[in-house]
């Protein structure tokens, strides 16, 4: 294989890049520019590697599989969308260093195997984050940050010793306490790493202190991968499907998760808050989505992944609009915002009712194919993912009132880059909710090319 | 200068039950204690006793690269710390007798000490509980209960306070707790490595959020 055409370059571009960034932090374009030209190259090298790449380093097996290209090669497409936002509204002088740093760690977590060392950069990438959402607070508080990283600590040891566990309960399937003991751990760990009940207290904390663009980059990228991994851990050990203990964990985490998120974004009067609220729904409907043991299962779960993703960024972008033009996101101060970014607040609408599963967006679409996907009696979780998907776009509802009022003056701020980026995913939220299955197709095809999928 | 094999001759005499003892003391001090000099000092000193144990299961260099890791760690903290201290206002309860600066009683113990020194109590007992009911795989009883302990009194130090660096000391310890006990499953120099760099990356975050507290993060980019 050409030099060239190397995984090594999805790593080394990310981190090589990042140090000479933070030099130049403080010409916003240049450090922008350069940013956009590194993320463009590694978004082309992931689609273009040849498919099947691997190779032993340390002992250690890494992999590139079509599946980790498909994902990469999106979340640094996603981040280049992040970073053209970035050169029109700075979400923090560092936000392009420490992003590409994490993007390079992550690239790393993707192709790695083994799940120990996974776990371990994982921890190591939530340090970096931690860096990322600090620098770009809104005051001296730092318990957003504190939170993030007390959460992405603690998640490491229940992880790895539930990577040992089920490892042993391999070489003696019979024990039945080795499962038990490894599901709770598996549970504990991931829902601490997503922001799962209840553990949703970073959650809440870093969408109140950080800004709107570096939330949106833990929600989708940070996220995707650990989804990405819980997958990769479900057809590793096919007896955590089968075994009932673990679903049935995700299933309350998730049943909880989904009427806690519900319930309180009813009486939010903050958009930053309603975010929170609306990500610990999805992150409920994502975990009750993996007790489905259905074939399609893994590419509807991906295509939840992929929405979230996409509604997020709607939310971050729209957000980071507002909170310039007004100075804040309370509702209080969005009279008659409306008017002078409709843009803005139709991206922050269409963002938060597709997390909540309104429909006609592509959050309502996918979830109906988690339900259908469901074991058991769907009809239950679909009365529960309806109720709360009402209550959550209640509080997206009442946001669209709030700027609804007389304006004072017109916007004068050119933001036409950025006004084309959210009609990009505009566009792509419609596709999702009118055709999904032009998604879900190739999604099924290159996951169960892996196995991944069945 | 006594060379690394005469070192480890002398070790054993501080290894096992001691270097228990020591860890108990050094992790409860780190709940009670204040003073953040005293604190980094005692972190420190943890980790030479958490060191003392990993020698029985990992080479005695590597047990030294992971003492020069807690070290660095120490330093970190005191640095960030220090210039923090300098930027913000002193205790009003620092006082000052003939020049000497004289450490006050809230300074060093804090508020609230009873009952922090109630709860390590009960925590001793529901780490006796855990030791005798849900014992460690293949590692001695006095370990399980350094390990349980360490873990504990991880998890106190976290939820008791909102300051950065002893939120970090208490996930440092968290962490010492969990090596300590996963050296006995995983040896690999690989992981090995990679966890010591994930305590120094857990105490490079810590640093940056204390100066981030103190406001001096904001100064640099409001000066920008």
């Amino acid at each position: 294989m050409s030099f060239l055409l190397q995984p090594w370059w999805l790593v080394i571009l990310p981190l090589g890049v990042a140090p000479v960034l933070y030099f130049f932090r403080r010409r916003d374009g240049v450090a922008g520019f350069v940013a956009v030209l590194t993320t463009v190259v590694v978004a082309r090298l992931c689609f273009s590697m040849p498919f099947d790449w691997s190779v032993v380093w340390f002992g250690r097996r890494l992999v590139l599989s079509p599946a980790d290209r498909m994902f990469l090669g999106l979340a640094f497409v996603l981040v280049t969308f992040y970073f053209l936002y970035a050169l029109s509204l700075s979400p923090g002088r560092s936000f392009f260093p420490f992003v590409l740093i994490a993007l390079g760690l992550l690239s790393v977590v993707a192709m790695v195997e083994s799940m120990v060392l996974v776990v371990i950069l994982l921890g190591i990438v939530a340090t970096v984050m931690v860096l990322l959402v600090v620098q770009g607070r809104r005051h001296d508080s730092v318990r957003g940050g504190l939170q993030y990283l007390g959460a992405m600590v603690l998640a490491v040891p229940p992880l790895l010793i539930a990577e040992h566990l089920a490892e042993m309960r391999l070489l003696s399937p019979l024990d039945s306490g080795l499962s038990q003991s490894a599901a709770f751990l598996m549970a504990l760990g991931f829902g601490l790493l997503l922001g799962a009940f209840p553990f949703q207290s970073w959650l809440y904390s870093i969408s109140s202190e950080s800004t709107p663009m570096v939330v949106a980059f833990i929600l989708s990228i940070t996220h995707g991968v650990i989804f990405f991994k819980l997958l990769e851990q479900f057809y590793r050990f096919p007896w955590l499907r089968n075994d009932g203990n673990i679903l049935l964990l995700m299933s309350i985490m998730g049943f909880s998760s989904v009427i806690m998120g519900g319930v309180w974004a009813v009486f939010q009067s903050d958009l930053r808050k309603l975010l929170a609220w609306g990500a610990l729904l999805d992150v409920g409907v994502i975990l009750i989505g993996f007790s489905s043991a259905s074939p399609e299962s893994s590419a509807i779960l991906t295509l939840l992944v992929f929405n979230r993703a996409i509604a997020v960024s709607l939310l971050g972008m729209g957000m980071g609009i507002l909170q310039k033009a007004r100075g804040s996101t309370a509702f209080s101060s969005l009279a008659g915002v409306l008017w002078q970014q409709p843009l803005a607040v139709l991206a922050v609408a269409i963002g938060g009712l597709s997390l909540a599963g309104f429909p006609l967006t592509g959050g309502f679409t996918v979830r109906w194919l988690v339900i259908q996907s469901l074991p058991g009696e769907p009809q239950k979780w679909a009365v529960v993912f309806i109720a709360t998907g009402i209550l959550a776009s209640i509080g997206y509802l009442r946001f669209v009132a709030a700027t609804v009022g007389e304006h004072d003056k017109p916007d004068e701020q050119s933001l036409l880059l950025v006004h084309i980026l959210i009609g990009i995913l505009l566009a792509l939220n419609v596709v999702l909710a009118l055709y999904p299955q032009a998604v879900l197709y190739p999604l099924t095809q290159v996951l169960s090319s892996w196995g991944l999928s069945g | 200068m006594p060379s690394w094999s005469e070192i480890l001759v002398l070790l054993p005499f501080f290894s096992g039950t001691s270097a228990v003892l020591g860890l108990i003391i050094t992790s409860a001090v780190l709940v009670l204690l204040q003073d953040w000099r005293l604190l980094i000092f005692v972190l420190l000193v943890q980790y030479a006793f958490a060191n003392i144990l990993l020698i029985n299961f990992l080479p005695a260099e590597i047990a030294l690269f992971k003492f020069i890791v807690g070290a660095m760690i120490c330093l970190f903290l005191f640095t960030s710390v220090r210039r923090a201290v300098k930027e913000t206002a002193p205790s009003r309860y620092t006082r000052w007798k003939g020049g000497v600066r004289v450490w006050a009683h809230r300074d060093v113990l804090g508020l609230w000490f009873p009952f922090r020194l109630l709860t390590v109590l009960l925590i001793g007992v529901v780490v006796y509980v855990f030791t005798q009911r849900f014992p460690l795989q293949g590692i001695p009883l006095h370990v399980n209960f350094a390990i349980y302990w360490l873990a504990f009194m991880g998890l106190l130090v976290v939820m008791l306070t909102v300051r950065p660096l002893k939120v970090g000391l208490g996930l440092l310890t968290f962490l010492i707790a969990f090596e300590l006990y996963y050296v006995t499953i995983e040896r690999g120099l690989v992981v090995t490595g990679l966890l010591g760099v994930l305590h120094l990356m857990v105490a490079l975050a810590t640093a940056y959020l204390i100066i981030a507290q103190a406001g001096l993060v904001s100064e640099e980019t409001a000066e920008e």
